[in-house]
């Protein structure tokens, strides 16, 4: 098929083309790849927090996490420059999905990694709670929110893939992408503000294995054999494997987790103990609701994936055969006068607007047209117009 | 001149080998080109005076030369699908398959058609024949038509009492064809002492005149290739009639016109849209609605359609 024009914008007294490009083609591919790559390192992450990877491990993804958002930071901030530069920047904000560009880079720079990476550098990182940024980042609830925005990048994926020639069909699919991977982002975004939906939020946690612990020591009291038995129970038993330390009000203690290591860096308190009843003290870390906050975040990414690729592949051929290929076929027919193929049409979608125009075009304006053709074939006899020209020849 | 022959057809031979005219039918690029002298005229008699061009020719000199050269280059094309029509459809073996009388000389048949196509205004009517027996469409939908026995079925066999196989209904067809262009042979008839001169495409309403050129023209065939099978000849002939004006031509006549008139529209190596019918299915569905504007059976159309959109033709 070949392409139709491609479509233009007009702001105020400027036309703007909507797949233009800001940078060479080197830097647009490897911005693609970039892409791809951050989409793989969202994962990563996500699988990383539900398996308690070491902290070394999820340092360097925290660092590539960083150096990803810096990329796309300067990749929205370059986009800005040069597109206020033609005075395009209303119009790549609004028509070539800017914001997009915006949300899935600079919240996450300023949220998530660059902090991040700031504590890291500073040294500071298990001190983290007395640090400046954890006030705003704990008052705005964003830092394991905005994450979720990565995922909008997926946007910017499918608006580089161009499956068919008709630029209609990829401004419809990346709208109706758009929309569901915004909505379903913003459902997620959301559900960490209801208390009855919010899957993995920290207090909640704390206050739950609080309870459970408490209820355990309550109903054992506290002599040596029963210290004996506990000591056995939380090493055994996988439910308890968030405890780092677990010691009696003598402060012996009477377990040490072997992950220990690991599971600081995502404790409570600063890894200082927390009371408990019966005055025993445990440091409990927060890992399994970091765990299941990233299983949900990983269900609604791959929902995200499975949809992007759903539209690109099914749906996007149902709007070609059913919208595309007839308005195609109808315009070249229209604009060409040799050109009499019938629209293909549909019978179980005979009363859809496009065939009932398909049937038109093909039951009335092909016939006319063929008439019309014989007329003028008719009258100008044999002579048509030539289609050979002289520059071909000589 | 032999040079002058040399760059005459290195010249038609860039013509006819421009990409414009790579998707155009042999009888189209004939005026294609044809056309192209008419329209550039002017220029062409500056370049064609020119040294390396033909400097020792007049105008009309050249373009006698170029029009000579456009015959041959033509006859040199077609020439191979006569031979084809005559190896396969004139054998003797194949007309007595036929299982009716035809005493064709095939022989002289195949020179009288070399003879008409030197002549420019039988020349597209043959080409058009030759066209149509060459792209197959007789072959496509004959053998389709018949295991149907629906109504192009009932054409032949009821109607024309046509006893034949599909093979033999194919190759019967193709000979009738050939006939179908005599429509616009010019004639000489005797009217009482008038003699009247002309072609039977200029006279199907005057049944009088009408009559004495067919049987003029009967006598000019049977000096120049032998007898012809009435049935065949008058297919042939009537294959060019409306038929809103003669409801009462053969079923074979009918069933060439709507393929004469398919072939005629025929676009080589046309590309198939994805959103769009496949060409045959589309030319059909058109004309089933000209039908009568053209002076097409209908019925037949409808069958053809539907066989179209069932093999994806």
């Amino acid at each position: 098929m070949s392409c139709i024009k491609l479509p233009e914008k007009k702001v105020g007294n400027m036309k703007h083309e909507v797949n233009k490009d800001h940078f060479p083609s080197v830097i647009e591919n490897l911005i693609i790849i970039t892409i791809v790559l951050v989409i793989g390192h969202t994962i990563i992450e996500d699988l990383g927090a539900v398996y308690n990877w070491s902290h070394k491990t999820m340092t360097a993804i925290m660092i590539a996490g960083f150096l990803f958002d810096l990329f796309f930071t300067m990749e929205f901030i370059a986009r800005s420059l040069i597109s206020k530069k033609n005075n395009e920047f209303g119009f790549y904000i609004k028509y070539q999905r800017g914001w997009v560009d915006a949300l899935s880079s600079i919240p996450l720079l300023l949220l998530v990694s660059g902090p991040a990476m700031f504590m890291l550098l500073s040294g500071s990182e298990s001190e983290s709670i007395g640090f400046g940024f954890f006030s705003i980042l704990k008052t705005a609830k964003a830092i394991r929110v905005t994450r979720i925005l990565r995922l909008i990048r997926v946007l910017k994926l499918f608006g580089k893939i161009q499956n068919t020639d008709s630029n209609m069909t990829n401004r419809h699919m990346g709208s109706i992408s758009t929309i569901s991977v915004v909505t379903l982002v913003m459902v997620l975004v959301i559900t960490q503000y209801m208390p009855f939906a919010r899957v993995g939020d920290h207090d909640e946690y704390l206050a739950e294995r609080t309870k459970e612990i408490n209820t355990m020591l309550s109903s054992t009291g506290e002599n040596a054999n029963m210290n004996e038995w506990l000591k056995s129970y939380v090493s055994r038993s996988k439910i308890n494997s968030d405890i780092i330390e677990l010691k009696t009000k003598d402060g012996e203690i009477l377990f040490s987790n072997p992950n220990e290591e690991n599971l600081r860096n995502k404790s409570y308190n600063q890894g200082k103990p927390i009371k408990l009843a019966n005055g025993y003290e445990v440091i409990l870390s927060y890992y399994p609701a970091d765990a299941l906050h990233a299983k949900s975040n990983m269900i609604i990414f791959l929902s995200i994936l499975g949809c992007i690729f759903s539209f690109m592949f099914i749906y996007s051929r149902i709007f070609v055969q059913q919208i595309t290929d007839p308005i195609y076929v109808m315009t070249k027919g229209f604009r060409n006068w040799d050109y009499n193929l019938a629209v293909k049409e549909s019978d179980n979608y005979s009363s859809d607007e496009v065939f009932e125009l398909a049937k038109t075009y093909n039951q009335k304006w092909l016939p006319l047209k063929n008439q019309i053709r014989a007329f003028r074939q008719k009258k100008s006899g044999a002579q048509e117009k030539s289609s050979i020209k002289m520059d071909d020849v000589f | 001149m032999e040079t002058e022959r040399y760059k005459m057809r290195e010249f038609l031979g860039k013509l006819w080998m421009n990409p414009a005219l790579q998707k155009t039918s042999i009888d189209k690029k004939e005026n294609q080109v044809l056309s192209f002298l008419r329209e550039n005229q002017p220029q062409l008699q500056k370049i064609f005076s020119q040294t390396e061009y033909f400097p020792n020719l007049t105008w009309n000199e050249a373009v006698t030369l170029l029009l000579t050269e456009l015959v041959d280059k033509l006859l040199e094309t077609i020439i191979p699908k006569i031979d084809y029509i005559y190896k396969n459809m004139m054998s003797p073996s194949v007309i007595q398959s036929l299982e009716i009388d035809v005493n064709i000389d095939a022989e002289k048949f195949k020179t009288f058609l070399i003879e008409q196509m030197r002549v420019k205004a039988m020349r597209d009517h043959y080409l058009s024949a030759i066209q149509v027996i060459s792209l197959n469409y007789y072959a496509n939908y004959i053998p389709e038509a018949i295991e149907r026995h629906k109504y192009i079925y009932n054409e032949f066999m009821r109607h024309d009492k046509l006893k034949m196989d599909p093979q033999a209904l194919i190759t019967y067809l193709s000979i009738t064809t050939l006939f179908r262009p005599l429509f616009h042979f010019p004639v000489k008839a005797l009217n009482g002492s008038n003699e009247i001169t002309g072609t039977l495409a200029k006279s199907p309403g005057d049944k009088k005149s009408f009559e004495m050129m067919l049987n003029s023209l009967r006598d000019i065939l049977e000096t120049k290739i032998g007898k012809v099978p009435e049935m065949i000849f008058m297919s042939g002939i009537q294959s060019n009639l409306m038929l809103s004006d003669f409801p009462d031509i053969s079923g074979v006549a009918k069933f060439i016109a709507v393929i004469s008139a398919r072939s005629a529209d025929y676009i080589p190596m046309e590309k198939k849209d994805r959103g769009a019918e496949s060409p045959d299915k589309s030319w059909f569905q058109i004309n089933r609605r000209n039908s009568k504007i053209y002076g097409l059976d209908q019925d037949i159309l409808d069958e053809l359609y539907q066989i179209a959109g069932e093999k994806g033709w």
